[in-house]
């Protein structure tokens, strides 16, 4: 045993398989995305070099400003949105509640339901006709509106459906955090007179900062490429007010048929990420803890 | 005992498992394996139809030889239990064309409209087309043509069959001289009137374009959405400010700029889309338009909560379907002239655009046509007596009395056409039709003014 952990060579033999297929799963595309970004080409016809211009181009485009914009809008809103609420849960189920068990499977729902099915979902709560949220305003004597038709409301409207699917996965990324915390240091604190409210923030928080950058990292990398949910909600309309960028370079590749400028987008994407990845590594600098 | 169980499962899994291999290779073949007649296999022998004079032309060598030829056939015609006129049509011409064409398999996959698209595309970037497939003309087809990826047909369009094409329906599928595309419909927008909610209302059937503006403000203050528009889907707006345009440009201008030959940026154009902008600031599209999808204007419509739509022939199934509201009290008109507009009310919005093509690496070029041929000349009549679209072809149509009214209507609105312009996104096709679409959205919502929104169409023309 202690042979074979020796061997340099063995490392990248028994990494080799993995290795080769992460980088033609997930290198290769982006290398060629990059190739493509630098053309113009409608995706039939013959490629035409073009440098940077379609880079010069986003910074031109008014639609996909929008979309950057609203990407770092809705990063923000999943930080606030969806991390301090299931912080919030996690630490209360921890506690052993009554029901603990019930409590962590509801809030796990709306993880396990399809996107699409949530589009659906609020596309009937939304409706400015027959919708549950204009009905019951309308209850209260207040005017219904338009939330998915509205330049005002759909950033809103379709922003809350996606924060509200994740608490209940965050929640549970948090809760097995806190859960592997071991108890002898909750009765340590007990003894030394710390009440519930003390412990969560003097002993709780600081032992799961670990698993508090894993969901930080999700959130924010999760919001960056989201698609799914503007596109069955809005198709990034009206008028792109709620376009994101991936929205924004599936209509650019597939609609337009700018293959160029929609291959700039996705790097773009890839770009964002990244930055966003390094930064949190940066400012959230954990050591490692063992119990 | 249990070491015997756990051989036997392990048999049964790896049986499992190749059976579920050789199951999706399958599938590929034919993705719509659950419909089992999909596959329109012929079943009597080769050799006894030398009467049918579609399937002469192309399939002699194959005749020759004996042998059965497979035809790939991609469309967006998914659903083989659509009510669609053109979906009805479809399915019968796949039905019947596995006797009238014996010689030749045809495999037919179909795809939901949106991913029929994306499928396609994909197809094409990676030269795997299907041997014939649905696709719009004109400026939809352009890039297909300027690859070398489509076949021309004009080898296979004898005199015969050209005189049995009705006049104009070939004109968005012509390139170059090259004639790529067999036509099956005409389509035909016109404004659907609720005559129930009109006579409730004591509104006049708008003759003048005021008096549709008077209809708009009589629905709007009995609390009824005047004029049907799913906004959300962009295209349902471009049908709008295209009959507008139609109205104040004439149909030759309009399409002259749709050309690129002339400007976007005229008196008339912008005209047109003050009109549109000044209808929908007065609330003639209802208050939530921009957040509607079509489907839901099809609906409102449908269950009489709107008094107009504007819309193409494909709605008069809607209108009549059992389960309508409205059945037999829908009417269609001409949409009324605009006074001071340069068009007369007898241009039409719409025409022929949709086809089947061929694919240039087809290795059965005579038979693929002829499958084309085959399916567009029967859809043609079919769609028509569903209800659909006018026909394309010449053809006996036989007893027409249980046709649908409102193509009938139609039929006779159009008799006397004096021009038409085609669907400004299959016209235009691509980043062009992506970007009227988002202007025309932008005039609806109030966000460009009439000025600006010609100069940034004219743009696209520059």
């Amino acid at each position: 045993m202690q042979k074979m952990l020796g061997n340099k060579k063995a490392y990248w033999i028994f990494v080799l398989p993995a290795l080769v297929i992460y980088l033609v799963m997930a290198f290769v595309p982006i290398a060629m995305s990059g190739y493509y970004s630098t053309m113009q080409w409608d995706g039939i016809g013959a490629k035409v070099f073009i440098g940077i211009e379609n880079y010069l181009d986003l910074l031109k485009n008014d639609a996909f400003l929008i979309s950057a914009r609203n990407s770092l809008i809705l990063a923000v809103a999943s930080i606030v949105g969806q991390l301090i609420p299931a912080l919030f849960f996690a630490l209360v189920l921890a506690r052993n509640v009554k029901g603990e068990k019930i409590y962590r499977t509801i809030y796990f729902i709306p993880v396990l339901l399809s996107t699409v099915v949530i589009g659906q979902l609020f596309l009937k709560i939304y409706n400015p006709d027959y919708g549950a949220l204009n009905a019951i305003l309308k209850n209260f004597g207040l005017q219904g509106q338009d939330w998915l038709g509205d330049k005002r409301f759909v950033l809103a409207a379709s922003f809350f459906p996606i924060v509200w699917q994740y608490i209940g996965y965050h929640m549970l990324i948090l809760y097995t955090g806190i859960k592997s915390v071991p108890a002898d240091i909750y009765e340590a604190a007990q003894i030394d007179g710390a009440n519930e409210r003390q412990m969560a923030f003097h002993v709780t928080i600081p032992l799961i900062k670990s698993t508090m950058k894993v969901s930080l990292t999700f959130a924010v990398i999760g919001s960056l490429k989201l698609f799914d949910l503007i596109w069955v909600l809005t198709k990034g309309g009206p008028l792109h007010a709620s376009e994101v960028p991936s929205t924004l370079m599936y209509n650019s590749i597939f609609t337009r048929m700018e293959y160029g400028a929609g291959s700039a987008m996705a790097i773009f994407i890839v770009l964002e990420c990244f930055v966003f990845y390094f930064l949190i590594e940066k400012f959230f600098k954990v050591e490692n803890m063992t119990y | 005992m249990k070491k015997k169980l756990l051989k036997t499962i392990g048999v049964m899994m790896s049986v499992v498992m190749v059976l579920g291999c050789t199951a999706c290779g399958a599938s590929e073949e034919n993705t719509t394996g659950t419909q089992g007649d999909e596959t329109a296999t012929a079943e009597s022998p080769v050799g006894e139809t030398s009467g049918n004079e579609e399937a002469d032309s192309g399939a002699a060598d194959a005749e020759a030889s004996g042998e059965k030829v497979t035809i790939t056939l991609w469309s967006q015609f998914s659903d083989p239990n659509s009510t669609d006129g053109n979906y009805v049509a479809f399915y019968n011409a796949l039905e019947t064309i596995k006797t009238e064409m014996p010689n030749v398999e045809v495999i037919h996959e179909g795809t939901e409209s949106e991913s029929y698209k994306v499928k396609l595309k994909t197809a094409m970037a990676g030269n795997e087309l299907p041997d014939v497939f649905f696709n719009w003309g004109a400026g939809t087809m352009k890039p297909y043509v300027d690859a070398g990826l489509v076949l021309p047909l004009d080898e296979y369009m004898t005199d015969d069959v050209k005189s049995r094409i009705l006049g104009g329906t070939l004109d968005n599928f012509i390139f170059d001289g090259k004639t790529y595309g067999y036509p099956y419909s005409v389509a035909v927008a016109s404004l659907y009137i609720n005559t129930e909610l009109f006579e409730q209302n004591n509104v006049k059937v708008p003759e003048t374009y005021d008096e549709l503006l008077e209809a708009v403000d009589a629905f709007n203050a009995a609390g009824i959405t005047p004029i049907s528009l799913g906004e959300k889907d962009l295209w349902p707006g471009l049908m709008i400010f295209g009959i507008h345009a139609i109205r104040m440009a004439g149909a030759e201008d309009f399409n002259a700029a749709l050309n690129g030959t002339a400007s976007f940026d005229t008196p008339e154009i912008a005209a047109a889309a003050a009109k549109v902008q000044e209808l929908a600031a007065k609330g003639g599209f209802g208050s939530s338009a921009m957040g509607t999808s079509e489907d839901d204007a099809v609906a409102a419509f449908k269950q009489g909560r709107a008094a107009m739509m504007f819309m193409g022939s494909w709605l008069n199934g809607d209108c009549e379907a059992e389960d309508a509201a409205v059945k037999g009290k829908i009417s269609v008109i001409k949409f009324p002239v605009i006074e001071g507009g340069k068009g007369s009310i007898d241009e039409f919005h719409g025409g022929s655009g949709e086809t089947f093509l061929v694919s240039s690496n087809t290795e059965h070029p005579a038979e693929a046509a002829a499958v084309a041929q085959y399916i567009c000349e029967k859809m043609s009549k079919d769609q028509y007596l569903a209800g659909s679209g006018m026909p394309a072809w010449e053809a006996d149509m036989g007893d027409t009395s249980d046709l649908n009214r409102l193509s009938q209507e139609i039929a006779s609105l159009t008799s006397d056409a004096t021009g038409y312009v085609y669907w400004l996104d299959s016209l235009t096709g691509g980043s062009k039709a992506d970007t009227i679409m988002n202007e025309i959205a932008k005039l609806i919502d109030g966000s460009v003014t009439p000025e600006e929104f010609c100069k940034n169409l004219q743009a696209i023309n520059e």
